[in-house]
């Protein structure tokens, strides 16, 4: 049957769709062409669309920032994969067993999800503060440092302590995902290897990951975009510096989007060359996803 | 009949409070924007007095303290923009002009209004855009230093005499320190958002005779003496440890509420601290405010001062003569006084200026301008910049991530080149940034 009489056929359906679709076409289908078009000129948001063709490519290819800022994402990303994601399967894997009090540690895990980002990064401001900031004392007083840091200010150390925050922020949602992967999977699976003579860790191996591994994939394609795309949490904690040290392609692309930074709102925007960051940072996300994708695919 | 008389009571009562809602005469509306939220409660005060003085006229005031210029922005793209609106100090508003959204004021403004006004505050570029006037500038703000006089008292240093020059900001920074002890600091920065190195370092770069464009030849100039001697001043501060620690993860308000609870002992900032120290944080600190130490050989330029505010009318508005009405209004010896009673700024019309009007603490000290001038306006804002400005510059330098003397020129090759490139898409006219006897002692 051709889409046409199929529309036809089920006209009801499509009528009750027509609004959440206009709204997703205004809202994210327009945007999206628009921004790929802006890419394509130079503008200050005030004055005349200047088209320029690929200048502003070019300009990204070359831009050392851009690339330092590309760096920072990918680590921001791999961090989070890595560390966060194994210890939210390992904190899912516990609190999924017969432990005393797991609901307790459940909602402990879950409770930095529901706080905001925003809040939180202020707060954390405080705590890595290195004039009487709580984070320098606990480690003064273990003894593990011998004077005060500026984790958040320090080149060497600023992103890092961002990934931390965000670790500890979101990894409550990554373990309920994990566990409710975990309480998918039959009982009678896990009495089947033991009858094999399978110990804990082999039934983790040959059962449980393999049985994980649908969800899993969705669980790292989420982590993965979803880091990509990290902007609230350094915008708040460090403002992408110092000099650059902690600056991730979102918030570069705001500093270039959005006027009014400084002294009397005065710094011009160049919103071109910040649609074309976001065009980068497009190319970079659907790279890795069809990649993920792909190494789904061939591991089904 | 009671159902019918009990109704057309209801009708009466309901209609009772619109009737008294409704203006007895046509009122016109003007819609006013500004981005000062510090000063809301005087311009509410105020603008009701003059609505009660004119009837006929209904003042909306709407304030975006964050984002303004993206706000005004949408505005513009939905076709409501406000009639009046704040307009920045600097060369942005030219951009404005060109984009169509300011009208020209000259038809309002008389030799005799234009005279009541401070001498040279009608600037080219900033409130004059290819010989017509667009904004009324209404006050003043000036780079000072505040010290915290308590601090001074506790470690020996005389509470009326602050630093005078470069070495004696080092010395009492370090004195201060070395006394605290962890609990307080000499001199605090807020860099997490670095424009703050405007005021810590180019502005100290000014006193040095420094300005970031050679008005003379007309090209960008950030590496030279004045400014790697102004960078150098706060990488030895720095060094010494006398910033208070933690300059990187704090803002410029953690830095000012830091100096308000006795932690820092010296700050550099606009006399819209005052505003921040007094009605934004309560805070009961005894400051003192001085002029930017100079370099210990002598000052060699005068220290910069801006226009708080000028106000321009949109292109847009139907009510030009009502618009204009408010701008007399908020650019008014009358309005001034209010505002510098209240202590929110320093009046452009300096017989406002009088020790009288002058009662907030600190006042008089930020409103003398016997260092200061109003620098002519270059034209960094109006490029397209690529890569790091001055400020993110510093910000490197400063923490070492970049050596100062090859980060310097790279800056000035980049806005040269923006500048050049400017020029050829006939944005900029050279010329008319070009002051061949430019003193930055003069004022």
């Amino acid at each position: 049957m051709s889409v046409f009489k199929q529309a036809k056929k089920n006209w009801d359906s499509y009528l009750l769709c027509t609004p959440t679709l206009i709204l997703f076409i205004v809202f994210m289908v327009y945007p999206v062409f628009y921004l790929v078009r802006l890419s394509f000129y130079q503008w200050d948001g005030i004055t005349q669309m200047k088209f320029i063709g690929l200048e502003n490519y070019a300009r990204l290819l070359r831009d050392p920032i851009w690339w330092k800022s590309l760096k920072n994402t990918m680590i921001y990303v791999v961090a989070k994969l890595v560390i966060e994601l194994s210890l939210a399967l390992g904190a899912a894997v516990v609190l999924n067993s017969k432990l005393k009090g797991k609901n307790l540690f459940r909602s402990i895990f879950f409770l930095p999800v529901v706080t905001s980002m925003a809040v939180m990064g202020i707060v954390f401001v405080g705590i890595f503060s290195p004039f009487e900031g709580v984070f320098n004392l606990i480690l003064m007083k273990l003894g593990l440092i011998s004077q005060f840091r500026d984790w958040l200010g320090e080149p060497s150390t600023a992103l890092y302590t961002v990934i931390g925050v965000a670790i500890w922020h979101d990894l409550g949602i990554n373990m309920v995902f994990f566990l409710a992967g975990l309480q998918s999977i039959p009982k009678y699976l896990y009495d089947a290897a033991k009858i094999d003579g399978a110990g804990s860790w082999q039934q983790l191996l040959h059962v449980t990951l393999p049985m994980l591994k649908p969800i899993a994939l969705i669980i790292v394609m989420l982590s993965v975009i979803g880091s990509f795309k990290v902007f609230d949490i350094v915008n708040v904690m460090t403002n992408g510096g110092p000099y650059y040290a902690s600056e991730v392609v979102t918030d570069y692309m705001f500093k270039y989007g959005f006027a009014g930074r400084g002294l009397g709102a005065s710094v011009v925007a160049q919103q071109g060359y910040a649609a074309t960051i976001g065009m980068g940072l497009f190319v970079v996300i659907a790279i890795f996803t069809f990649i993920q994708l792909k190494m789904g695919r061939i591991g089904r | 009949m009671k159902k019918i008389i009990a109704g057309s009571l209801l009708i009466v009562l309901t209609m009772v409070p619109a009737l008294m809602k409704s203006p007895l005469v046509a009122q016109t509306k003007i819609i006013f924007w500004t981005w000062n939220r510090h000063d809301m409660e005087v311009k509410k005060r105020l603008f009701k007095k003059f609505e009660q003085e004119h009837p006929d006229i209904d003042v909306e005031m709407v304030i975006h303290a964050d984002r303004y210029q993206d706000m005004l922005k949408l505005a513009w793209d939905a076709e409501t923009p406000p009639d009046v609106f704040q307009i920045p100090e600097n060369t942005l508003v030219a951009l404005q002009v060109e984009a169509g959204w300011l009208m020209p004021l000259d038809q309002w403004i008389t030799p005799e209004f234009k005279a009541q006004y401070m001498p040279g505050i009608f600037r080219n570029h900033v409130s004059v855009i290819k010989g017509h006037i667009y904004g009324i500038p209404s006050g003043i703000f000036t780079a000072k230093l505040f010290y915290n006089k308590s601090l001074f008292r506790k470690v020996g240093l005389d509470p009326e005499k602050p630093p005078r020059n470069w070495r004696e900001l080092k010395e009492y920074a370090q004195k201060i320190t070395k006394a605290g002890k962890g609990r307080f600091y000499g001199f605090v920065i807020g860099a997490k958002d670095p424009w703050v190195y405007s005021m810590n370092v180019e502005w100290m770069a000014m006193v040095a005779g420094g300005t970031a464009f050679n008005y003379k030849t007309g090209k960008f100039q950030y590496n030279s003496e004045p400014f790697k001697r102004a960078l150098s001043l706060i990488i030895g501060l720095k060094r010494d440890g006398s910033i208070l620690p933690g300059m990187n993860s704090m803002d410029d308000d953690r830095a000012r509420l830091a100096f308000c609870s006795n932690k820092a002992a010296m700050i550099i900032g606009g006399s819209w601290n005052l505003g921040v120290f007094i009605d934004q944080f309560h805070s009961n600190v005894d400051f003192g405010v001085a002029d930017l130490p100079v370099p210990d050989e002598g000052r060699k330029g005068l220290a910069p001062a801006f226009l708080s505010s000028q106000w321009g009318i949109s292109s847009r508005t139907k009510h030009p003569q009502e618009a204009w009405e408010i701008v007399k209004l908020v650019a008014s010896k009358e309005w001034m006084t209010e505002m510098v009673r209240a202590g929110k700024y320093i009046a452009t019309i300096a017989s406002v200026n009088t020790p009288e009007n002058l009662k907030t603490k600190g006042m008089r000290e930020c409103a003398d301008l016997t260092y200061h001038k109003f620098y002519p306006p270059d034209p960094e804002e109006m490029l397209r910049l690529e890569g790091p400005d001055f400020n993110n510059v510093c910000a490197g330098i400063v923490n070492g991530q970049l050596e100062m003397n090859k980060a310097l020129a790279d800056l000035d090759k980049r806005l040269n080149k923006a500048l050049s490139r400017a020029i050829a898409e006939g944005k900029i006219r050279l010329e008319e940034f070009i002051i061949p006897d430019f003193n930055p002692m003069k004022k």
